[in-house]
């Protein structure tokens, strides 16, 4: 299992007490499954998770992809710019 | 009649660290005679939120990512609406208080109407997309981070 660099902002980074942390994912996954491997890691933060997008290295995904090892995983909650 | 073979393209996207001010929230760099209308949309730090009295926000974003996606941005609009428009582009970071300019879009076009429909998908892809968070602090005293807003 590929191991990945996962990052959180703002609220939920808040909320998680944890900016970064390392993340053992499957070779492939949806978002979908990736969020669900971090609500395993975080219980409490489930439903917050839940509204969240992914993306890898710097570009959303949807559907399955593969995770390389190193790759950096942002979890992208409801965004509030402008 | 042609269009002229080198038209002017500028696109420009970028963080800014702190509000905007001068040249950035003007659309002077974009004036040129290819380009028959400019628009711009500036977002302003409001003193007013959810009923409440604002008296700060702070901007996060997740950096290389924001700077990834404005561009794309930009490449999008000149798709979708003109492919020689010219953007510019900037986000601010950082404390900001009431009546600072956190955002600064330019769109310099041939023509009015793909101006102003690249500036208005601009504004509105940048709310769906651009990674970055605001946390506001009122006058009551709260201080929260705001989502999908």
């Amino acid at each position: 299992m590929p191991a990945a660099s996962v990052l959180y902002f703002a609220g939920l980074r808040q909320r998680l007490g944890v900016e970064a942390e390392t993340v053992d994912l499957p070779s492939r996954a949806t978002p979908a499954q990736i969020l669900t491997t971090l609500a395993a890691r975080h219980p409490d933060a489930g439903e917050a998770l839940s509204h969240c997008r992914i993306a890898i290295d710097c570009d959303f995904v949807v559907g399955e992809t593969v995770i390389r090892e190193g790759a950096e995983i942002a979890v992208i909650q409801p965004v509030s710019g402008g | 009649m042609a269009s002229p073979s080198s038209p002017l393209r500028i696109r420009h996207a970028r963080i800014h660290d702190g509000p905007l001010r001068g040249d950035l929230v003007s659309p002077a760099a974009l004036i040129a005679p290819g380009h028959g209308a400019l628009t711009s949309f500036l977002g302003v730090v409001r003193d007013h939120s959810r009923g409440r009295t604002v008296t700060a926000l702070h901007y996060e974003c997740y950096r290389p990512m924001a700077q990834k996606v404005l561009a794309a941005l930009i490449d999008e609009s000149a798709a979708r609406f003109d492919r020689d428009l010219s953007a510019s582009i900037v986000h601010g970071l950082g404390p900001m208080v009431p009546g600072d300019v956190a955002l600064a879009i330019h769109v310099g076009s041939a023509h009015r109407a793909a101006a102003l429909d690249a500036c208005r998908h601009l504004i509105e892809r940048i709310k769906q997309d651009l990674p970055m968070w605001k946390r506001e602090r009122s006058a009551d005293g709260t201080d929260a981070w705001l989502a999908g807003s």
